[in-house]
C-alpha cells in the first residue's frame, strides 16, 4: 500500500513537474529520466543475472546511432514513422547489437566477462571515429524532430513527455519481465547457473536473450538521449558512459527494483546542478560515491527501505539515532566543502595568483556567501574543528549503540544460564 | 568564478549610474570544459576571453552598458553542453562562444540554429574560439554561428608556403596524422600543399589516438621512406612521444606541426624539438612595439605572457568587440542580427595582421605564424631556455583556402 502511494506521489510530481519548472530544468530532468532507464536496464543483466557488465555504453550508442539515422531518413522523407516511435527503433537496433555481443561475451563468466564486454566496447570506440560516414565522425550527426498531429516537438515539455512516457513503459516492462518464469530464470542464473542446467536449461541461450534484452532497453535509452537532443556522437561509446551507469546502479543499489533509477536520477541531477555552483563537482561525486560505497554498501534504495521498516516497527531508537547522526553530517560537510573550496579557489585560479602579485596580498575569497582570508589561522581551523567535532560526535553515537547492542546479547544470554 | 564574474558585471553596472535602466544588458555565455582532464585544454582560450572581454568593459561596454559574462561547464560532452545552452538561454544568454571540442561545438551550433529557427528575435550567436573540425565550415556552417579559428587547410597551407620560403621544405614529405577527422584532414591538407609546393609525399601513416607508447617503429619507416620533411597535425602525447622518439633515432628530418606548444610540451621533449616548426594563429615576437604592448598589458593583467591559444581568445573577443562597437547604441535593445551582420563586415587589427569573417562561410580570414623551435626565441617557455622564434607571418590572402562549396548558407 505505502508503496503504491509512493509510486503514486512520484508519478503526480513528475507529471507535473512542467508547471512549476523552467524549460531548461526540465531539460535536466529529460537526461535524468533517460539515465534512470539506462541504469534500469543495466541492472537487469548486472542486478538480477549477475553478470557485470563495463561495456554498457556500446549498446546505448548503438540505440542512439540507430535513432539519428531513423530522424534523419524520417526528416528527408525516405521513410514514415510517427514521431513518437521513433526511440523504439533504438530498441530494435540495441536487441540486435546486444544479441550479437552476448553471444561471446556470456560464453565466460565473472571478471572474465566484464573484460569481454569492455573489450567489445572498447573495439567499437576505437572503430567509430574512422566509420564517419556511420558515426559522424567528430562533429557527430544531427537530425531535427519532426512534427507530428499537432505536436510539433519543438517544445521542451513535448520532449520531456514523450521521454517520461518511454521511461515509464521500459521500466514497466522491466518489472512484468521480473515476474514472469523467464524473470525468474534470469535470477536463477545469478544464484547458481550450474542448477540451471541440470534443470535442462540451456545456460548459454538464457544468458544471450538476458543480455539482449538489457542491450533492448539501454538502445531505447540511448535512442531517447538522441531523440532528445537532435543529434549523436561516437564520444558516447566512451567509457565515461559505461562508468557512470555502473556508479548509478550501485549507488542507488542493485538489490532493489527501483534502486537503479533512483541512482541515475540523484546523480544526473547531482552532475548537472553542482557542475554550476563549482568545478570541483567531479571530486565531490567521488567522494559521495566512496561513502555511500564504504557506509551503505547496498545503495540509497536500501536505506530508504530500512528507513520506513523502522517507521512500520516504531523502532523509535533507530530512527532518533539516524536524526542524531545528521547533525555531525552536516558539520563534515560544510567543514570539508570549505577546506576544499578555499583552496580550489587559491590554488586553481590564474587571476587570485595575478592579483597576489599585484597586491602583495592575499585577498579573501568567498565561500558559502562567507569571506574567508587565507592567511588567517580561523579559515583553516574552524572547518577543521567543524570536522573533527562531527567525527567525535559520530564517534559518541556509533559507541553508544554499540554498547546498548552488546548489553541485549549479554541479557539475552542470561536465560540460558 | 561564475558569482565572482557577475558580481564584478553588477558592481561596473553599479557605477555606471542608474541613468542606463533602460538599455538591456548584453550577456554572454562562456560553454566550455572547465573539469575532468580536457580542462587543461580550454583554460587558455577561456583565460583569453576574460582578458579580451575586460577590455571591451573597460572601453565601455555595449549599449552603455557593461557586458555580462558567465561561464558553464559543459563537462566535455556534447550532451551536457546542450543542456547547458538551454540554462544559458534561460538566463539570458544572447551570445556565447565555445573553443575546444569540435563536437561539444558542433552540438551548439546545430542546437543555436534549430532555436533560432524557432524563436525568431531572440536569436543566439555563436562564437567558436577554436574547434578546428573543418565540417563546422563546410557541411555544418550556418548564419548564426562563427568559426574564429584556423582549421587544418589553413594551417597546413600557411605552413608549407613558409617552410618552402624560408628553404625547409624537402623535396621528399613525410605525413604522420591521427587516425580520426581531424587527422584525416590533415593528411588531405598536407597531401594537397605539398604538391602545390612541388614537393612529393614519400608515405604518409594514420595511426591511433593518444594510444601509442613507442613511435620507433613509425621514425623507422620515416628513415626508410628517405623522407627530409616530415609534416604532422598530431597534438598531445601523440606529438611529445613522437618529437622523442625522432630525438632518440638521431636522423636528421625538418619537422612541421600544429601543437607543439601545448603548455609542458617543450619542456617534455627537451633538446630533441629543436628547430622543429610550429603553425599557430599568433606568436608573442610579431607586431614589433604593438605587440610587446598587447604582450605586457596581457601579462600585466593575467599573470603571465600570453601562450598557447590565450591570443586566439583574446582576438576572437576583440573582433566580436569590433562589431559591437560598429552597432552599440545607448539605450537600445539587443539586437543579435545586428550584431551578426555587423560582425560580417568586422575586422580587428591584431599586432601580427587583421582579422576578418568571410561572408561565405563565416570562417575568419586571419594571418598565420610560423615558428622555430629554439634558444633564441625572446620569450621562453615551460621554465627551458627555449622558445618559439617567429620565422614568418603568413599574410591573411595567403593562408585562406576557398570556401567549401559544400557549405550552403541559410540567410535570414
Amino acid at each position: 500500500m505505502l508503496r503504491l502511494i509512493t509510486l503514486a506521489l512520484v508519478g503526480a510530481v513528475l507529471i507535473a513537474a512542467p508547471l512549476f519548472l523552467e524549460p531548461h530544468s526540465i531539460g535536466v530532468l529529460t537526461t535524468a529520466l533517460i539515465a534512470a532507464l539506462f541504469a534500469m536496464a543495466f541492472n537487469l543483466l548486472s542486478g538480477r543475472a549477475g553478470m557485470l557488465s563495463f561495456g554498457h555504453a556500446a549498446y546505448f550508442a548503438i540505440g542512439g546511432f540507430a535513432v539519428i539515422h531513423t530522424m534523419q531518413a524520417v526528416e528527408s522523407g525516405a521513410i514514415w514513422l510517427p514521431t513518437p516511435l521513433v526511440p523504439l527503433m533504438g530498441g530494435v537496433a540495441g536487441l540486435i547489437g546486444g544479441l550479437g555481443a552476448g553471444f561471446f561475451a556470456t560464453r565466460r563468466s565473472g571478471v572474465y566477462f566484464s573484460m569481454v564486454t569492455l573489450a567489445l566496447a572498447e573495439m567499437l570506440h576505437a572503430l567509430a571515429p574512422n566509420l564517419g560516414g556511420f558515426f559522424g565522425g567528430e562533429v557527430g550527426l544531427t537530425s531535427m524532430r519532426m512534427p507530428w498531429l499537432a505536436f510539433d516537438y519543438g517544445s521542451e515539455n513535448q520532449v520531456y513527455f514523450t521521454v517520461l512516457a518511454w521511461t515509464v513503459f521500459g521500466i514497466a516492462l522491466l518489472y512484468a519481465y521480473n515476474q514472469t518464469l523467464f524473470g525468474r530464470l534470469t535470477v536463477g542464473l545469478r544464484e547458481s547457473e550450474r542448477r540451471i542446467s541440470f534443470l535442462g536449461y540451456n545456460a548459454h541461450h538464457t544468458k544471450i536473450i538476458v543480455f539482449g534484452v538489457s542491450a533492448m532497453f539501454s538502445g531505447i535509452a540511448g535512442g531517447l538521449l538522441a531523440f532528445a537532443t537532435e543529434s549523436m556522437n561516437y564520444s558516447m561509446l566512451g567509457m565515461g558512459m559505461s562508468a557512470s551507469v555502473v556508479l548509478h546502479t550501485f549507488v542507488g543499489g542493485s538489490t532493489v527494483f527501483l534502486g537503479p533509477a533512483l541512482g541515475a536520477l540523484i546523480f544526473a541531477l547531482f552532475g548537472s546542478l553542482v557542475s554550476d555552483l563549482t568545478k570541483n563537482w567531479l571530486l565531490y561525486q567521488g567522494i559521495l560515491f566512496v561513502l555511500i560505497m564504504m557506509f551503505m554498501g547496498d545503495g540509497l534504495a536500501m536505506l530508504w527501505i530500512r528507513i520506513v521498516n523502522e517507521c512500520r516497527s516504531r523502532n523509535w531508537d533507530a530512527l532518533r539515532q539516524r536524526v542524531l547522526l545528521l547533525i555531525p553530517g552536516l558539520l563534515i560537510t560544510v567543514g570539508a566543502i570549505t577546506i576544499l573550496e578555499v583552496t580550489s579557489k587559491i590554488l586553481d585560479q590564474q587571476q587570485y595568483a595575478t592579483s597576489v602579485a599585484r597586491m602583495n596580498a592575499w585577498p579573501p575569497v568567498s565561500v558559502f556567501g562567507v569571506s574567508w582570508d587565507p592567511t588567517s589561522a580561523l579559515t583553516w581551523l574552524l572547518p577543521l574543528v567543524a570536522i573533527l567535532v562531527g567525527i567525535g560526535f559520530v564517534y559518541l553515537i556509533l559507541a553508544r549503540k554499540m554498547q546498548q547492542r552488546t548489553g541485549t546479547i549479554i541479557m539475552s544470554r542470561e536465560p540460558a544460564r | 568564478m561564475k558569482k565572482f564574474l557577475l558580481t564584478t558585471a553588477l558592481t561596473a553596472m553599479a557605477a555606471f549610474g542608474s541613468s542606463a535602466a533602460q538599455a538591456e544588458q548584453l550577456k554572454v555565455a562562456i560553454i566550455e570544459s572547465f573539469s575532468g582532464p580536457t580542462a587543461q585544454t580550454a583554460i587558455p582560450f577561456v583565460e583569453g576571453m576574460r582578458y579580451g572581454f575586460s577590455k571591451l568593459n573597460a572601453q565601455g561596454g555595449f549599449n552603455g552598458e557593461p557586458i555580462a559574462v558567465v561561464e558553464y561547464d559543459a563537462l566535455n560532452q556534447p550532451a551536457a553542453a546542450s543542456e547547458k545552452l538551454k540554462s544559458a538561454i534561460a538566463e539570458g544568454a544572447r551570445i556565447v562562444f565555445t573553443s575546444t571540442n569540435s563536437a561539444v561545438a558542433a552540438q551548439l551550433s546545430e542546437d543555436i540554429r534549430k532555436y533560432n529557427l524557432r524563436n525568431k528575435g531572440k536569436e543566439i550567436l555563436l562564437m567558436m574560439a577554436g574547434s578546428e573540425a573543418f565540417e563546422l565550415v563546410a557541411e555544418k556552417c550556418n548564419f548564426w554561428a562563427f568559426k574564429t579559428a584556423s582549421n587544418p587547410f589553413i594551417r597546413i597551407k600557411a605552413l608549407v608556403a613558409a617552410m618552402k620560403d624560408t628553404g625547409k621544405l624537402g623535396s621528399k614529405v613525410y605525413s604522420i596524422n591521427q587516425n580520426y577527422s581531424y587527422g584525416v584532414d590533415h593528411e588531405r591538407a598536407q597531401a594537397a600543399s605539398v604538391a602545390a609546393a612541388g614537393s612529393k609525399i614519400v608515405g604518409s601513416t594514420l595511426h591511433d589516438v593518444s594510444k601509442i607508447q613507442d613511435f620507433s617503429p613509425y621514425i623507422a619507416s620515416i628513415k626508410a621512406s628517405g623522407a627530409d620533411t616530415v609534416l604532422s597535425g598530431n597534438w598531445g602525447n601523440d606529438i611529445i612521444l613522437f618529437m622523442r622518439a625522432l630525438g632518440d633515432s638521431g636522423i636528421k628530418v625538418n619537422v612541421g606541426n600544429t601543437s607543439l606548444d601545448t603548455t609542458g610540451a617543450v619542456s617534455a621533449m627537451g633538446e630533441a624539438a629543436l628547430g622543429a616548426l610550429l603553425v599557430k594563429l599568433y606568436n608573442l615576437e610579431a607586431g614589433g612595439e604593438a605587440g610587446k604592448a598587447f604582450a605586457e598589458d596581457f601579462k600585466s593583467a593575467i599573470g603571465h605572457y600570453p601562450y598557447n591559444e590565450e591570443p586566439t581568445g583574446v582576438f576572437s573577443t576583440l573582433l566580436l568587440g569590433a562589431a559591437l562597437k560598429a552597432v552599440s547604441k545607448p539605450n537600445a535593445k539587443v539586437d543579435t542580427l545586428q550584431i551578426a551582420l555587423a560582425l560580417e563586415d568586422a575586422s580587428y587589427e591584431t599586432p601580427a595582421g587583421s582579422w576578418s569573417i568571410r561572408k561565405d562561410d563565416h570562417q575568419v580570414i586571419l594571418p598565420v605564424t610560423v615558428s622555430e623551435i629554439s634558444k633564441d626565441a625572446r620569450y621562453k617557455v615551460d621554465g627551458t631556455d627555449m622558445g618559439f622564434k617567429l620565422l614568418k607571418i603568413v599574410s591573411p590572402e595567403d593562408s585562406a583556402v576557398p570556401a567549401d562549396p559544400k557549405c550552403k548558407m541559410q540567410r535570414p
